[in-house]
């Protein structure tokens, strides 16, 4: 079964690479296409939109195929690996980098399907082939746990709530880059109108925010009963305390002081850093959390 | 006179400061940096900070790591942040903040939910955001009929019907309570701080409450609580790693035995307001003293507690206060090797509690006896000790109501998100004209939605109607 686990991990690898491919090829397949109509209607560059209907039909089901088999595969070696070890996928760092890049693959086709947007799969499949790259770096052996993890309900929920609020804070990193990309040099790259990936990211944020504030509340009432405490001031905690307020940060600012665009897109790149600051900060700073050890 | 003006001037000053958006928003990055302090650099362990001289200590262990900078931050108190005045002072800004905000807000929260505004004009149908128009046939009621069907289908249960003249104005609502989900998550932060403090001033928390297997010892803090060991196991995998420590315990109350439970990690034991939770374990030292009368003065185990500077020996320490004396019971620690005190010996250290200089101090073998200050000691075996933290937090009762209150309040602001339609209908030619429109703060987001209720409505009014839509549903 954790065999069989790996070779999921190794197959959905593949399918994410494929799919950033499917990707940047729709991108250049657009954008040739709106270059021929433009020089043959002679008009300047007006609507930027890029819209899936005008990617060659190969292309787009291939990149859309591809990513939906990624995340086929990564759900696939979670389960393989619940079932081998008997408790939630969550319990070590290799575990824990194969669903950050599975969460991040679910909010991105949930926002897919939602929104129908696809220009910022290209970020989020980079994110989410990092974690797997990094996964592949970290031991993979299957350690029984110790006792302070032994609660399969908490471990799952508060890890699985977590992976969810990774992701959607990747996806909202990613329609900030896109929307700062796009107020720079590469408007030619026929991205979504700058609104609607400020949106997009706003939307993510909405979704990622909750999922935050569930797994540090879930985390307090593990540590109530673990720990002997419900707060200890542990480096986790405290990180995630952080990325916690400056996402809350970023929604007063933008919805009471119309913090949009720019400012708002930079805010949300804090954000994204504070959640890899908290996802990494138990290897540099250890305390309560140190269960993920990398060596 | 002046006095009174430049008061009332001060707490307008105040009260505009405390509801304004950009004072909490600084509020909010000086938490988040505070906080990142409190992460980035070293903290005092608790405790410490209560002796000076462990302190100054403590500070020259990690000087080496802020040279020059060491000072500054202590003075800072960037050591103790989350003790710190500045942090406290921000809470508690914070704090007052939001209570403000959410007074303030409140009644406008009331109004819009429950008191809509029902007759728009004709600009605003032509000029929202979003907007749709159908014509149908049938008289004004069949319309409103199929209106109000395809309004509850897309979650718009709350239609206010107005006339104006021969006109039928209409506001719907979908979650109209929605928006009070941000006055739960803004006050629930009030409640969980008010929760943090209780915990820090009240109750107890005994984090070295040490038993040896066995014995028998009291909780104290006014419980009445006794703890009794009967058994402590650890128990490893193959690769060293522990899987399990669990202590059998018997909790009495004023002298009798009230609970039986096995304490482990991530299962503790609440009893009456207090939690006992298995936290530590080592070895300890069972001792039976008897005084110059015969009478058995102390019979139980001694937990070697604590470590001696060469963290080579094991200590522990009991006290005979009739006899003025005080116990020290040295062990080498396991894998230690000390050529005085051999295996299955210990040494005691006896001192009168007024004095430095022992009494005396000898190394007994067990099942051994010695008489030292008028006291015959036997030491009479080695039994393991289970550690416990045993804690009382009046606190947590208002932390998880406020984290109850944050979750519930979240989830109802940004899933439950109300949204709010007008519309009129009118006669037209040939049947009822029917024109439906709104405003929305987040158009992307909302554009969906308003496409889904129009085809409602379009499939409502029925086929071959005539429909525009306009606005950004369009664009």
């Amino acid at each position: 079964m954790l065999r069989l686990s790996h070779y999921f991990v190794f197959t959905g690898i593949v399918a994410v690479v494929l799919a950033l491919f499917g990707y940047v090829l729709a991108f250049a397949s657009v954008r040739v296409a709106r270059a021929r109509v433009l020089a043959a209607e002679g008009v300047g560059e007006g609507g930027v939109e890029v819209d899936f209907a005008e990617v060659p039909r190969g292309v787009a089901g291939f990149a859309t195929l591809t990513t939906w088999l990624a995340l086929a595969f990564l759900t696939a070696a979670l389960v393989c690996r619940a079932i081998a070890t008997g408790h939630g996928p969550f319990a070590n760092m290799y575990e824990f980098s194969i669903a950050f890049a599975w969460g991040a693959l679910v909010v991105h086709v949930y926002f897919m399907r939602r929104f129908r947007q696809w220009a910022t799969a290209t970020i989020v499949l980079l994110v989410a082939l990092g974690m797997l790259l990094y996964a592949t770096t970290v031991p993979s052996g299957a350690e029984p746990l110790v006792p302070a993890l032994q609660n399969n309900l908490l471990l799952t929920v508060h890890v699985a709530v977590a992976v969810v609020a990774y992701g959607a804070f990747a996806v909202g990193f990613a329609a900030a880059v896109l929307y700062l990309v796009q107020s720079g040099s590469l408007k030619r790259w026929f991205l979504p109108r700058p609104q609607v990936l400020d949106e997009l990211s706003y939307k993510a944020t909405l979704v990622g925010f909750p999922f935050l504030t569930l797994t540090i509340v879930l985390g307090a009432v593990w540590a109530d009963i673990a720990w002997g405490r419900y707060w200890s001031w542990d480096p986790k905690e405290t990180a995630s305390l952080v990325t916690w307020i400056v996402c809350g940060a970023y929604l007063h600012a933008r919805s009471a002081r119309g913090w949009r665009g720019r400012r708002a897109a930079l805010l949300l790149m804090l954000v994204f850093a504070a959640t890899l600051f908290t996802y990494f900060g138990n290897l540099f700073f250890g305390g309560l959390h140190s269960y993920g050890k990398v060596s | 006179m002046s006095g009174g003006l430049t008061m009332s001037g001060s707490l307008n000053w105040a009260y505009r400061k405390l509801t304004s958006m950009r004072f909490a928003l600084v509020l909010l990055f000086v938490f988040a940096l505070l906080t990142l302090a409190g992460t980035l650099l070293v903290q005092v362990p608790p405790g410490v900070k209560d002796h000076p001289g462990a302190y100054a200590e403590w500070l020259d262990e990690i000087r080496p790591r802020y040279g020059g900078w060491t000072d500054v931050l202590d003075t800072l108190g960037l050591f103790s942040v989350f003790s710190s005045i500045w942090f406290k002072g921000t809470l508690l800004l914070l704090s007052a903040s939001l209570v403000t905000c959410s007074v303030r807000r409140t009644p406008g929260l009331w109004r819009t939910a429950t008191k809509p505004r029902v007759v728009m004009t004709e600009a605003f149908f032509e000029r929202a955001p979003h907007r749709a128009s159908f014509s149908t046939a049938g008289d004004l009621n069949a319309a409103l009929g199929r209106l109000r069907s395809a309004l509850r289908k897309n979650g718009f249960t709350r239609v206010v019907v107005e006339r104006d003249g021969d006109d039928v104005h209409v506001c719907a609502d979908r979650f109209r309570w929605g928006p009070f989900g941000r006055v739960a998550v803004h006050l629930s932060f009030v409640v969980i701080l008010a929760g943090a403090v209780l915990t820090a001033t009240g109750g107890f928390r005994d984090e070295a409450f040490a038993v040896p297997v066995g014995g028998k010892k009291e909780v104290g803090h006014g419980t009445g609580m006794a703890v009794e060991a009967k058994s402590f196991a650890d128990s490893y995998y193959t690769s060293g790693e522990p899987s399990d420590y669990a202590s059998q315990v018997v909790l009495y109350r004023n002298g009798a035995p009230v609970h039986k439970q096995e304490i482990r990690v991530n299962h503790p034991m609440r009893y009456g307001g207090v939690t006992f939770y298995q936290s530590f374990f080592g070895p300890s030292v069972v001792m039976k003293a008897k005084a110059p009368d015969g009478r058995v003065v102390f019979d139980q185990g001694v937990p070697l507690l604590y470590s001696s500077q060469d963290e080579k020996h094991s200590i522990g320490r009991f006290m005979l206060p009739k006899q003025d004396l005080t116990v020290y019971v040295v062990s080498p620690r396991s894998g230690e090797v000390d050529p005085r005190i051999g295996a299955g010996q210990t040494q005691l250290e006896i001192y009168r509690s007024s004095t430095d200089t022992p009494v005396g101090i000898k190394v007994l073998s067990q099942g051994r006896q010695a008489t030292i200050g008028g006291v015959a000691f036997t030491f009479l075996r080695e039994r393991e000790f289970t550690g416990l933290i045993v804690a009382r937090d009046p606190g947590s009762t208002l932390v998880w109501i406020g984290a109850t209150l944050l979750v519930l309040g979240l989830f109802a602001t940004f899933f439950f998100q109300h949204r709010r339609v007008r519309a009129v209908v009118r006669r037209g030619s040939g049947g009822s004209e029917i024109g439906v429109a709104a405003i929305e703060r987040h158009q992307e987001a909302f554009a969906g939605q308003f496409e889904r209720l129009v085809e409602e409505i379009r499939r409502a009014v029925g086929g071959g109607a005539q429909t525009e839509i306009g606005g950004r549903a369009n664009a």
